[in-house]
């Protein structure tokens, strides 16, 4: 993958790392903090300082860490799942079937993804899981469609079209056949997909809409840290958004170069 | 008599390109037989429509009118389930890219298994020394089974793809330019391997091609199809040292062949006699 | 004119190189066409791509190639551009891929000209005309406004042939030029081929795997088999006493000329 696949791939691992052993590694609970300990600057006692209220920041970027990934990883699965069975439905059927979904994933296209999400929390209330799911469903569209015009041109090479005159079930078809077949496809796209929905969850948090106070989130803290900007003290901001970019970052060159290597099987 | 392998009568196909052009005439009332444990091939450029005859016998394009007969049996136009399964026991194809006639991401004994899955009841075990023994039968080694489509060989892919169009014990195989994406010293040995199953087998061949020197190697019948029509047919002797229509002496005249020279003049005159 | 001695080029991978040339030499005589018959794999279109120094970047390349007594493969930059555009040019097996499918036929020709040669563009113009007719196509003023999906791939070779000829390069370099077309194209392409290379005194390295059609065009045959040229001679040679076993096997491949003889009953 080269030096600069390594170093993307060990930083998301400890990010992973660092969310799994939060309870274990974080040194404060990430939710009280002391009026005495606000502003810190960086000590033995706070390696990254204290935010307004006192908590201890670097232990708020692990548990933060947490609510940033499992949101995403949330909607990546979803998506993957019903963005694939959609595709793969729509191509096996082909016809009718296959102009109706595309015109429904149309409507859903026309949604912004952002707005689609506000909608549903205006309904279900502001939760990371409300978040969540509504994200999810303006990603299906993109996943879907990716993958139907992979698995299209797949359906018609003789590899799939031969099975289909032994008289052998669709169903087996496709998942024996031409789900193997797009998978690293899904792949790339879920990773890709990851980046996207941690810098649109982290905004939604951002504006108050996901995850709830004083619970621990990168883009609730970017938010958070924005008063204290203003004061003069950056480190909340700025280490929770630096979180946020350097994980989309390296997430994306991974999805990329997995993505390449799809392309490079796919010829051999 | 016996009944042909095949029956087509005046099958007609036009595919709407969706251009203000409008339609084009693949087939244009196609009629031939093919009689039982002959090889019959179908000789074209592309264009010619003769790949769609091909799909349409063996049941991947449906006509827009005409029958088509397999041993006797019509071939419905939209078949279920069963139906497919029925006539796969009856006729079987094997396509012509051998890159993608596998799937390349399982082992080629999965291809010959699932045959066998869908037509016999045979238990893992009897499938598996079934899959050795139409793979002997086709030249491969026992332990080829568990390799993937791309450690293997053009031409090896191309046996595989023949021991799966066995699996099912067809009585007919389509080939759909089977041998044209070979490497000619590959080509010979699998045509050779072709020849020995159909006598051994007793196999019926319907031969797509367009190359004449192929047809020379394999077919006892001859159709030459042009622009969805065929132009003229007869045994293979016949047609290759005396055609009568024009347009298979231009495909004579076109084959490479030792001491051949292309020469413009022979195949402009020919060509005006075709669309005069 | 054009020689290749002692070609070795060898493709370094992650643990090991591959070699796909061994030694190969073979020497193009000014108004020679040469054949070089393989079939995939042989290395026939790597030997090629070195005589344009477009061999893979991973590729060592050792042995000598001279044009006219010019190092071939010490040439770079601007002399390395120069060669490329006035001394050698090159036919390629698919013509879609090398006409770009937004500019019209005209501006393929003109371009070719224009900056190769330093035509003027009005010449350049007159000249694409001439050039058209010269490769048997009828209707030069319609083609010339076609955009390449408009064509055939036989029409559209015609074209690349045009454009191979066009500056009346010393060699013409044939890459498998009608392994895309039907036989009767084939046939009248390399008829026009073998015309026009011909009235122009040019010489030709044809590289192909149909042992008779380079026999039809040209003068001596390379035939090439794992790397290694494994026997060189005139057509007539090759076919009535080949030296080597592959040679044979090749021959043996197809049917000895059985089929329709009326050329040879003289309707010439």
């Amino acid at each position: 993958m080269g030096p600069l696949g390594s170093i993307a791939v060990g930083f998301v691992a400890l990010v992973v790392l660092g969310a799994l052993l939060a309870p274990i590694i974080a040194p404060y609970d990430p939710t009280i903090g002391s009026v005495t300990q606000r502003y810190q600057g960086p000590s033995m006692a706070h390696l990254l300082g204290t935010d307004q209220a006192g908590r201890d920041i670097f232990s708020r970027l692990l548990w933060g860490a947490r609510s940033s990934l499992t949101g995403p990883l949330i909607v990546v699965v979803i998506t993957a799942v019903f963005g694939t069975t959609l595709a793969l439905t729509s191509v096996w059927w082909g016809g009718i079937v296959d102009s109706f979904m595309s015109r429904v994933l149309d409507l859903l296209f026309a949604f912004p993804n952002l707005l689609l999400a506000m909608l549903a929390i205006a309904v279900f209330g502001p939760s990371l899981t409300t978040a969540a799911l509504a994200l999810s469903i303006a990603y299906i569209p993109y996943t879907a469609r990716v993958i139907r015009s992979t698995a299209m041109r797949e359906r018609n090479l003789p590899y799939t079209r031969s099975p289909q005159l032994q008289g052998i079930s669709g169903v087996t078809i496709t998942t024996r056949h031409l789900l193997p077949n797009v998978a690293p496809l899904i792949v790339t796209g879920a990773t890709i997909n990851f980046g996207f929905a941690m810098i649109e969850l982290a905004a939604l948090s951002f504006l108050g809409l996901g995850v709830q106070p004083p619970q621990a989130d990168w883009g609730l803290m970017v938010s958070n840290g924005q008063q204290s900007l203003l004061k003069g003290y950056p480190a909340e901001s700025v280490l929770a958004g630096l979180c946020i970019v350097l994980t989309v970052a390296a997430l994306g060159y991974i999805g990329e170069r997995l993505g390449g290597r799809a392309a490079a099987g796919r010829k051999a | 008599m016996t009944t042909p392998a095949i029956t087509v009568e005046s099958l007609t196909k036009t595919f709407h390109t969706g251009h203000s052009s409008g339609a084009v005439t693949a087939l244009d009332a196609v009629t031939l037989t093919v009689e039982s444990g002959s090889c019959l091939a179908v000789v074209g450029e592309s264009g010619s429509g003769k790949t769609t005859l091909a799909r349409i016998i063996v049941g991947l394009e449906t006509s827009d009118s005409g029958t088509v007969r397999v041993a006797g049996h019509p071939v419905a136009a939209k078949a279920n389930r069963r139906e497919l399964r029925r006539r796969a026991r009856q006729i079987q194809m094997v396509f012509q890219d051998p890159q993608s006639s596998l799937n390349r991401r399982l082992p080629v004994q999965t291809a010959v298994d699932e045959v066998l899955r869908a037509h016999t009841s045979l238990d893992r075990a009897a499938r598996r020394a079934r899959c050795i023994e139409l793979f002997a039968q086709v030249g491969l080694e026992p332990h080829q089974l568990g390799a993937l489509p791309g450690e293997l060989s053009g031409g090896q892919r191309q046996r595989v793809a023949i021991a799966r169009a066995l699996a099912a014990d067809p009585a007919v195989i389509v080939l759909d330019e089977s041998v044209a994406a070979l490497d000619v010293t590959v080509q010979a040995q699998i045509l050779a391997l072709l020849t020995e199953l159909r006598q051994s087998r007793g196999l019926t061949y319907l031969f797509i091609t367009h190359d004449l020197s192929v047809v020379q190697m394999i077919a006892d019948q001859v159709v030459v199809m042009r622009r969805g029509s065929i132009v003229e047919r007869g045994s293979t002797a016949e047609v290759l040292t005396n055609p009568q229509h024009p347009y298979t002496q231009l495909l004579l005249e076109c084959a490479p062949r030792p001491g051949w020279k292309p020469q413009r003049g022979v195949i402009r005159a020919l060509r005006e006699e075709i669309t005069s | 004119m054009l020689d290749i001695r002692g070609l070795n080029l060898a493709i370094a991978g992650e643990h090991s190189s591959r070699q796909i040339l061994n030694n190969v030499s073979i020497t193009v005589d000014s108004g020679e066409a040469v054949g070089l018959v393989g079939e995939s794999g042989s290395g026939k279109s790597m030997t090629l791509r070195s005589i344009l120094r477009t061999e893979p970047r991973n590729a060592r390349v050792t042995g000598s190639i001279t044009l006219d007594g010019i190092d071939v493969l010490a040439l770079r930059g601007e002399p390395l551009r120069l060669m490329r555009a006035r001394d050698v040019s090159m036919i390629a097996q698919n013509p879609h891929a090398v006409l770009n499918p937004v500019l019209p036929i005209r501006q393929y020709l003109v371009e070719g000209m224009h900056d190769a040669q330093g035509l003027s563009v009005r010449s350049a113009r007159l000249r694409a005309g001439e050039l058209l007719e010269q490769v048997g196509i009828d209707h030069v003023d319609r083609v010339l406004g076609s955009y390449p999906h408009q064509l055939s791939g036989g029409m559209l070779q015609r074209v690349v042939i045009a454009g191979a000829i066009a500056g009346r390069p010393r060699l013409m370099l044939a890459d498998e030029p009608t392994t895309a077309l039907d036989v009767t194209t084939q046939a009248e392409v390399m008829a026009i081929l073998d015309d026009c290379r011909r009235e122009l005194g040019m010489a030709m390295l044809f590289v192909t795997h149909d042992l008779d059609l380079a026999a039809a065009i040209c003068d001596r045959i390379n035939v090439m088999k794992d790397g290694v040229v494994v026997e060189t001679g005139a057509p007539e040679q090759l076919r009535d006493d080949p030296q080597h076993h592959y040679t044979r096997e090749l021959m043996d491949s197809r049917p000895a000329g059985v089929i329709w003889t009326r050329t040879a009953g003289g309707a010439e």
